[in-house]
């Protein structure tokens, strides 16, 4: 520390999530159809962050929450071709798409357009090869076996940018992480050359208890042994989020962690907590 | 999340570095229990069952720093990093790209100005000797606005503050 407290400056950046309960909107006096709102909003989105553009956003949010499935169907054929239009209106596009997958009869309506969504994951834009993994994982009541396909074929790409895939990892391994094709593709993905980012955004994706495949178990298992901490660290934690049988077959590494004379504290702290959640405590 | 770091412009120097995220929790059907905010009702110990509390992560933080010093009275302070919640799509980022000037040529009234760019979600505050120098509140934080932010990423926040005065040490 600094000799001379008098000129010693301390900078902090501190980010904060803070959710909030928020009031639904009431006293909509509205009669546009869907439709025409999307077609008043495309013309606002030349300039997606104009105030215009946000305002549009937030009326078709409302619109699409609160109007009949009926409504809301006789749009998406509008909204699926502006998918194939410039820049802006596609990406205010992208936002209209994922309101629609909040609803919950979104698995029925979106179903037909599987394949028009999933094209976007050929798209040379990270966001726009973001999104579809996020709609289609959010679809309700549940995901169609439809969606598995592109995101497969996209997550086995290897001319692609690995850190935009962990997107679909995300998503595969929610919808379909007991299906012997996707535990192949997710295999494949992890024994590819990986850079410690894009590794820990992988291990994060892969911690849901569907994964249950021990050739899987015993790749995250592996990654206790990676010489980054990070990677160490989040490991530890995958495997306790993965469940019970995955921290039972990682136990013997588990214990190795906690007993290493020179691992770091949160690295020890992470798999002890995965071997609480068998019930084992360990020093 | 969080960066801090002490820096001493007039001996060059800087110490002490931290970084750190809090824990993220995952709650599912019936949260919140009592209506309105979490509370001891919604901690059911139950993981992954989609009720109530369902499950829990923690990102790692490996932030990016970098201290140097522009004339002998000046320290600047660079932090940038970008980081997703553990539990849910890696690809939503939030990004942060921060540089803060501290000037001390008057001891007893130091300055700081700052350079910034960040993603319009979350919440993001700069202080300096305890000091907010900048705050910035997300216009909402319905999962539709997260999704604009984080994921289609537009707008991005950049901007400059000051130089202002600062609290002295």
């Amino acid at each position: 520390m600094s000799t001379h407290p008098a000129k010693t400056v301390c900078v902090l950046l501190a980010l904060t999530i803070q959710m909030q309960a928020q009031a639904p909107a009431t006293g909509s006096r509205e009669v546009t159809s869907v439709k025409q709102s999307f077609e008043e909003l495309r013309l606002r989105c030349t300039d997606p962050s104009s105030a215009s553009a946000q305002s549009g956003l937030r009326r078709i949010a409302e619109k699409i929450r609160n109007s009949s499935g009926d409504d809301v169907a006789a749009a998406i054929p509008l909204m699926i071709g502006a998918l194939r239009g410039s820049e802006n209106p596609r990406l205010c596009t992208l936002v209209v798409l994922f309101d629609v997958s909040l609803r919950p009869d979104s698995a029925q309506l979106l179903s037909s357009y599987i394949g028009p969504i999933g094209n976007l994951l050929n798209s040379p834009d990270e966001r726009f090869q973001t999104t579809p993994p996020i709609i289609f994982l959010n679809l309700k009541p549940q995901p169609p076996p439809e969606v598995v396909p592109p995101l497969l074929t996209y997550l086995t790409r290897t001319d692609l940018d690995p850190k935009a895939q962990t997107s679909a990892l995300f998503a595969l391994a929610k919808i379909a992480g007991d299906n012997p094709e996707v535990i192949s593709g997710i295999r494949g993905f992890l024994a590819r050359p990986l850079d410690n980012r894009v590794r820990i955004d992988a291990l994060n994706a892969l911690g849901d208890s569907r994964v249950r495949d021990p050739h899987v178990v015993a790749m995250v298992t592996a990654s206790l042994d990676d010489a980054d901490q990070g990677v160490r660290f989040t490991a530890a934690q995958t495997l306790r989020r993965m469940g019970e049988n995955a921290v039972r077959q990682a136990e013997p590494a588990l214990q190795t962690v906690i007993e290493r004379a020179d691992e770091s504290p949160e690295v020890k702290d992470a798999a002890r907590a995965a071997l609480k959640s068998i019930g084992r405590t360990s020093e | 999340m969080t960066e801090s770091i002490w820096v001493t412009p007039d001996m060059q120097s800087s110490s002490a570095f931290f970084q750190s995220t809090g824990e993220t929790r995952n709650y599912g059907a019936g949260s919140p229990a009592n209506g309105s905010t979490l509370s001891a009702s919604d901690e059911d110990g139950v993981a992954y069952d989609c009720l109530l509390w369902n499950n829990a992560g923690k990102a790692n933080p490996a932030f990016s720093h970098n201290e140097s010093y522009p004339s002998a009275t000046q320290g600047q302070v660079h932090f940038w990093g970008s980081s997703a919640n553990p539990l849910e799509d890696p690809r939503a980022t939030i990004d942060w790209d921060v540089t803060t000037t501290i000037s001390t040529t008057t001891p007893t009234a130091p300055t700081a100005s700052l350079s910034y760019s960040h993603t319009c979600y979350p919440a993001h505050r700069v202080t300096v000797n305890g000091s907010v120098i900048y705050s910035y509140q997300p216009g909402a934080n319905t999962t539709d606005y997260i999704f604009q932010r984080l994921v289609t990423k537009f707008p991005t926040i950049r901007g400059s503050v000051g130089p202002i005065g600062v609290p002295a040490q």
